[in-house]
C-alpha cells in the first residue's frame, strides 16, 4: 500500500468513564474507498469527530496528508483537505442552495477589502465561485434547485446538497456519515454510482459510515468494524461478513446464523 | 434583477434617504422636531450596528450601550479637552474636530469590542450575552466612579456638533457597508456561522475570526453613535448608557426582524417616535400611560409578527435571500 493519506494511531477518546474510542488504530491509502461499520454507539461518529478536530482525544495521534492534526482547529483541518458530512444533516437551512455551496468555497474567496471596494478582481472571483458552485450542484443533480431555500428541499436532496457542499471545500479525504440514511432504494442506488464516479473524478479517498449493508458491501474495498470504541475486525467486505467477532457484535453471542446484512 | 444590482440599488436608496433626512433637518425645523430626528439617526445607527452581531452573525450582545458609552466618553473627553480649540474655532476646524472625535470613538469602542469579543466569541453558545451584559455594567459603574469624567454628575460642556449631515452621513456609510457586506463571501460566511457554526467550521470557515471581526465593526459603529449623541446633547451621564439602553437597542433589532437592516432602521425610528407620539395622551388622561402602551404595542407586534416587522427580508428584497 502507498503511504497512508490518513492514519489514526492508538487513539483513545473518553467522555468521563465512557471510552468512545479505545486504543483505535487505522490507516487509509490514497484513493481508497473504505467503510466503517458497527452497532449503534460503537464510536463511528466519534471517530469522525476526532478526525475533523471537533473532539480532542486524550491519547494517540492522528495524521492526514503527512501532517499531524493535533492542535488544529476544525476549519484548519477542513482547509487541509479532510472534510466531512453529518449524520443529522447540518445545512445552512435559511440560506439558498447555491449559498450553501458558495459558503464552502470561502477559502478561495476574494478579500473583504477588494469586495467592498468592488474591484474587478473581486467581481471575477465572485463569478468564479458562483460558476464553481453551480457546476458542483449540477454534478449532484441539484442544478434546478440553486435558488431554493436549503431547508425546503426533500430529505434525499438535502443529503446530496451536503455532499456538494463538502466537495466545494476541495477535499482530498471525504468522510461521509451515513449518506444513504433515509434514502429510498433508487436514491441509494443513484448515490452508489455517484460516489464511485466522484471518487475518480476528484481523486478522493472516501471513508464511509453506513448502516445500509447492501451499499457498504457493494461499494467499499475494505471494511473496518468498530464495537465499543475498539476495532474488532478489518478486511474485505466478504471476509468481514463471515467474521465471528462481527456476528457476535451485531447479534450477540452464540448466534451463528446470518451476518451484519441480516442484522438490520 | 440580479443580486448585486439589487444591493447597489439598495445602497443608493439608503444614501439618498439619509441625505434627504439630513436635508430636511437642515431646513428650519422646530428645535424639538430637529432633535428628535437626530435621535432617530443615533438610534438607527445603534440598531443597525447591533443587527450586524445579533441578526447577521447570530451572536447575542446585551451590552451595546457599553460600547456606545466608550465612544461617547472618548468623544466628550477629546472634545472638551485636547481638541477644545478646534471646536471653539468653528467652521472647518470644528468639522475636523468632529471627524477626529468620531474616529477616536470608533477606534476606542472597536478596541473594547475586540477585547471583549476575542475570548468570549471563541466559545459557542450564550457566553457572549453574559460577558457583554457584564461589560455594559462594568463600563457604567466605572464611569459612575471616575471623577475625571464627571462621575454621577455627568460630563458637562461637550462642544455641540454632529448635526444632521454628520449623523445621517455616518449612518449612510455604515448602512452601505452592511449592504455591500451581504454580497461578499465574508458576509455569506457570517450567515453560515449564524445558521450552523459547527458545520461552517467543518467547511473551512474560520468562525471565530469572522465573529470577532463583525463584533468589532459593530462595537466601533456603536461608539460612533455614542460620539454623535454626546456632541448633540452637550451633556452625557452614565445613566444614559445603562442596561435599559442596551435592551432598547435589542428590542429595536428584534422588532425590526433579526438580520434585516431596513427592519432595524424602521424599528429604530418607530420606537424613538412612539413614546413621543404618546406624549399628548398624558395631558388627556392625566395618567402617564406611555410605558403601558409602549409595552402593549411591542406585545401585539410580537404576537402578530413574531419574526419582526421585516423578518429576514429587506424593503428592497422582501424574501430575504441575500442577508444583511
Amino acid at each position: 500500500m502507498d503511504a497512508p493519506i490518513l492514519s489514526v494511531e492508538e487513539v483513545t477518546l473518553r467522555f468521563g468513564g465512557l471510552a468512545a474510542l479505545d486504543d483505535l488504530s487505522l490507516t487509509m491509502g490514497p484513493g481508497e474507498l473504505a467503510g466503517v461499520i458497527g452497532p449503534n454507539g460503537a464510536g463511528k461518529t466519534s471517530l469522525f469527530n476526532v478526525l475533523t478536530g471537533v473532539a480532542r482525544p486524550q491519547r494517540g495521534r492522528v495524521r492526514a496528508l503527512d501532517r499531524p492534526l493535533e492542535g488544529l482547529r476544525p476549519f484548519e483541518i477542513a482547509a487541509l483537505g479532510v472534510v466531512r458530512t453529518f449524520q443529522n444533516i447540518r445545512l445552512f437551512k435559511d440560506l439558498s442552495v447555491l449559498d450553501n455551496v458558495r459558503a464552502a468555497l470561502h477559502r478561495g474567496a476574494p478579500s473583504l477589502a477588494a469586495s467592498l471596494a468592488a474591484r474587478p478582481s473581486a467581481a471575477r472571483g465572485e463569478k468564479g465561485m458562483r460558476d464553481r458552485a453551480l457546476e458542483l450542484l449540477e454534478r449532484l443533480d441539484l442544478g434546478a434547485r440553486a435558488q431554493e431555500r436549503a431547508g425546503s428541499l426533500p430529505y434525499g436532496e438535502q443529503k446530496r446538497l451536503e455532499i456538494a457542499r463538502a466537495l466545494a471545500c476541495g477535499p482530498k479525504v471525504l468522510l461521509l456519515d451515513e449518506p444513504a440514511a433515509g434514502m429510498n432504494p433508487s436514491e441509494s442506488a443513484w448515490l452508489r454510482a455517484k460516489l464511485r464516479s466522484l471518487r475518480s473524478e476528484f481523486g478522493l479517498s472516501v471513508l464511509l459510515i453506513e448502516h445500509d449493508m447492501g451499499m457498504v458491501m457493494e461499494l467499499c474495498e475494505r471494511l473496518i468494524v468498530l464495537d465499543h470504541g475498539r476495532k474488532i475486525a478489518e478486511g474485505a467486505p466478504e471476509e468481514v461478513r463471515r467474521d465471528p467477532r462481527v456476528l457476535e457484535a451485531y447479534l450477540g453471542p452464540r448466534r451463528r446464523a446470518g451476518g451484519p446484512g441480516e442484522a438490520r | 434583477m440580479n443580486g448585486p444590482g439589487r444591493s447597489n440599488l439598495a445602497a443608493v436608496a439608503l444614501v439618498g434617504g439619509c441625505a434627504a433626512l439630513a436635508w430636511g433637518a437642515g431646513l428650519a425645523l422646530p428645535p424639538y422636531a430637529a432633535s428628535l430626528l437626530l435621535l432617530i439617526g443615533v438610534n438607527a445607527l445603534l440598531a443597525a450596528s447591533l443587527n450586524l452581531v445579533n441578526g447577521v452573525a447570530g451572536q447575542f450582545c446585551l451590552g451595546h450601550a457599553g460600547f456606545m458609552a466608550v465612544g461617547a466618553y472618548t468623544a466628550a473627553w477629546l472634545g472638551a479637552g485636547p481638541l477644545a480649540g478646534l471646536f471653539a474655532a468653528g467652521g472647518l476646524p470644528l468639522q475636523a474636530g468632529m471627524a477626529c472625535t468620531a474616529g477616536a470613538a470608533a477606534l476606542s469602542a472597536g478596541a473594547a469590542g475586540w477585547l471583549v469579543g476575542l475570548p468570549s466569541l471563541r466559545l459557542k453558545g450564550d457566553y457572549l450575552a453574559i460577558v457583554t451584559l457584564g461589560f455594559g455594567e462594568i463600563i457604567r459603574v466605572a464611569l459612575l466612579n471616575s471623577d475625571a469624567l464627571g462621575g454621577a454628575r455627568g460630563f458637562i460642556g461637550i462642544p455641540l456638533a454632529g448635526g444632521p449631515a454628520w449623523t445621517f452621513g455616518l449612518l449612510a456609510a455604515f448602512c452601505l457597508f452592511c449592504v455591500r457586506l451581504g454580497g461578499t463571501a465574508q458576509g455569506r460566511a457570517l450567515l453560515a456561522v449564524r445558521e450552523d457554526e459547527i458545520a461552517a467550521e467543518s467547511l473551512g470557515i474560520p468562525a471565530t475570526r469572522l465573529k470577532v471581526g463583525a463584533f468589532t465593526a459593530s462595537a466601533a459603529a456603536a461608539g460612533v453613535a455614542g460620539a454623535l449623541f454626546a456632541h448633540q446633547e452637550g451633556f452625557i451621564s452614565p445613566d444614559s448608557f445603562g442596561f435599559m439602553k442596551s435592551m432598547e437597542i435589542v428590542v429595536m433589532v428584534v422588532l425590526g426582524g433579526m438580520g434585516s437592516l431596513s427592519g432595524s432602521l424602521l424599528a429604530a425610528a418607530l420606537l424613538t417616535l412612539l413614546p413621543e407620539a404618546l406624549r399628548p395622551l398624558k395631558q388627556l388622561t392625566g395618567v402617564d400611560l406611555r410605558m403601558v402602551l409602549y409595552s402593549l404595542a411591542l406585545i401585539l407586534l410580537m404576537l402578530f409578527r413574531p419574526g419582526g416587522l421585516m423578518g429576514r427580508g429587506e424593503l428592497w428584497d422582501p424574501r430575504g435571500r441575500r442577508g444583511p
